[in-house]
């Protein structure tokens, strides 16, 4: 269990001649679970790297407990790694393959027997561990590349590129599994990433968009791309003398005059009842759908699935099945989160 | 496949076995001929004997062939594969100037005829001391096994899962442990076919081996077949060369079989890209 600190970190991936990581800074804690959120190319993987050692970094530094580790080698920094697409060894059988980190640590043979027998049971592969990687299905590939993680016996840290992502069901006992040692968990979907981590760290382009808990990120997003992340409804508006003026109506606000800015609509924010703005929205033809969605729209917005504002359940839980189409929701006008057009920075 | 197509595709089959297959048929049924009836013409051998094999086993001039053969198979085997295991791994994971040329000018040098080499490496091995030695020819037949080596295993190695190398540091492995336990093991299919198809060229040779030798202490045996003496003056050695063929084809074929799926897939790597 380690402490791991970035400082003003980038990094290149190891074909690359520019860096796709940039001065990334942030501190994991001993026995923080990070996950790494961010759209693809975003520099997830590259971090990872980084971290144990495989990326080339040019400038900045990375720390385990306070020492300096830019440059050890990947088996002096003893973190275990699943990585995203290498599958298990070829050509070694499931025990072997989970026996490789133990035995290339010199483990004496009845632990290493000991501690296989006890993954394989965790992550149900007991009857497989005589196969070859190539009689497994993907699922179970993934499940070899996981336990030769978790089967070494204290490891500075876990680091998992989009572990299970053949295995969903099996994503809550790998958390178990790692609760305790310092993880950073890296995954495109956002959902994820705010279930599992103890905080989140949104990439966008390289660079850090967010650090922050789940809560904070959901709350109060640094950024569009951030908050753009969840479902979200974004329409462009003015605020003229205390009016933010929307294509859906007009709410009041503290802010200052702008010309221009981007709102964005979480759907928890449009709500049956309560205080706030009412707004009249329309339900499509055909009411509710079998899956329990509706899909809801405002006169003043393109008919395009992307312009349709999305909602809480509890507004879809009101829309009238038999098909009364106007339906009415309430906007908190405190709710709404605004964005620079520009930049994509929250104001 | 229509009744007509079935046929057809027999028949074509049963062409190309007879081909293939006959003369070497042929050449086995010779080789267990008496002397007596070596001529008769008939496809198979009436009175079947050994005596031909008996009579090359006890020539020395077959044996010692056969020893230069293995010989100078092996080395030039042993010294192709040495060189061109790190020529490959070289093209395929650094990137250095020129890089590029490197491949198609091995390729130009294997595609050279050996004829027009033939001639003035006569000239220079003699001034060399090196006319009639082993060293004569495994140089030669490495100038054509080495492209024909570092071909096969670039192909080979452009296959690998490189991303192991990294999976096997990230299990806490040096860089030299990565190398052993997970990188050659896989490598190990590659490496065996570039050996074989490498000692077959060498054993396979004629010119260089009539070219470049005079006598017993280098030739090997597809140029010692033409020395066979005859059991009288005048008479063709037919059933001890046939003998001596079957002897050195046998360990071709069995190597074949035996290694055949791999051979195929050697020789396909890279082929699809993955």
């Amino acid at each position: 269990m380690s402490r791991i600190e970035l400082r003003e970190l980038s990094a290149c991936p190891p074909d690359g001649t520019s860096a796709v990581l940039h001065e990334i800074s942030l501190a994991v804690e001993d026995g923080e679970l990070l996950t790494v959120a961010g759209p693809s190319g975003s520099g997830k993987t590259t971090l990872l790297r980084a971290l144990i050692g495989l990326a080339d970094t040019p400038a900045g530094t990375v720390r385990l407990d306070g020492e300096d580790a830019t440059d050890w080698a990947p088996a002096e920094r003893d973190m275990a790694m699943v990585f995203q697409d290498h599958a298990p060894y070829p050509h070694l059988r499931v025990r072997d393959n989970l026996a490789l980190p133990l035995r290339l640590a010199g483990l004496p043979a009845d632990e290493v027997a000991e501690r296989v027998r006890e993954v394989a049971d965790r992550l149900q592969l007991t009857v497989h561990l005589d196969r070859r990687p190539s009689q497994l299905s993907a699922g179970q590939r993934q499940r070899v590349a996981v336990g030769r993680v978790l089967v070494r016996p204290a490891p500075a840290a876990y680091l998992l590129d989009e572990p299970l992502s053949a295995e969903p069901a099996l994503r809550g006992r790998l958390r178990a599994m790692v609760a305790g040692t310092t993880t950073v968990w890296v995954t495109p979907d956002v959902t994820e990433a705010a279930t599992v981590g103890d905080r989140v760290a949104v990439l966008r382009d390289g660079r850090l968009a967010q650090l922050g808990t789940p809560q904070d990120l959901a709350e109060r997003p640094a950024s569009l791309d951030v908050a753009a992340l969840a479902p979200l409804t974004v329409l462009p508006g003015s605020i003229e003398a205390g009016s933010l003026r929307l294509p859906i109506g007009t709410l009041p606000t503290a802010r200052p005059d702008r010309d221009a800015v981007l709102v964005g609509i979480r759907p928890a924010d449009l709500r049956p009842d309560g205080d706030g703005v009412r707004i009249t929205l329309l339900a499509d033809e055909g009411g509710v759908q079998p899956d329990g969605t509706a899909r809801l729209r405002h006169p003043a917005l393109a008919r395009a699935a992307e312009q349709d504002p999305a909602v809480s359940p509890e507004v879809l839980a009101r829309v009238d099945p038999a098909g009364r189409r106007a339906v009415p929701v309430v906007l908190d006008p405190a709710r709404v989160l605004l964005f620079d057009p520009e930049t994509g920075v929250a104001l | 496949m229509s009744r007509s197509g079935r046929l057809g595709w027999y028949a074509g089959t049963a062409v190309v076995l007879a081909v293939a297959v006959l003369p070497v048929l042929w050449i086995v049924s010779l080789s267990l001929k008496s002397p007596a009836t070596i001529t008769d013409k008939r496809p198979w051998p009436v009175d079947p004997t050994l005596e031909n094999y008996r009579s090359i086993a006890g020539s020395a001039l077959f044996t010692r062939a056969l020893l230069n053969s293995v010989g100078i198979g092996l080395t030039t085997t042993v010294l192709a594969v040495a060189l061109a295991t790190p020529a490959a791994y070289a093209l395929t994971r650094l990137r250095f100037r020129g890089e590029a040329l490197v491949l198609p000018l091995t390729l130009a040098v294997a595609v050279f005829p050996p004829v027009a080499l033939v001639g003035p490496l006569f000239d220079l091995w003699r001034a060399l001391g090196l006319y009639d030695t082993w060293a004569g020819l495994v140089i030669p037949y490495l100038s054509f096994a080495l492209p024909l080596a570092m071909w096969t295993l670039t192909a080979f190695f452009r296959g690998l899962p490189w991303e192991m190398e990294e999976a096997a540091q990230a299990d806490g492995a040096t860089p030299w442990q990565a190398f052993r336990r997970v990188l050659v093991p896989l490598a190990r299919p590659g490496v065996l076919t570039a050996a074989i198809l490498v000692f077959f060229f060498a054993w396979n040779d004629f010119v260089f081996a009539i070219s470049l030798t005079s006598s017993d202490r280098s030739r090997t045996v597809p140029a010692a077949l033409a020395f066979f003496p005859g059991d009288e003056r005048f008479a063709q050695p037919v059933g001890s060369i046939a003998a001596a063929a079957v002897v050195v084809t046998v360990p071709v074929l069995v190597a074949t079989l035996v290694f055949q799926r791999r051979l195929v897939a050697g020789l396909t790597a890279g082929v699809v890209k993955r």
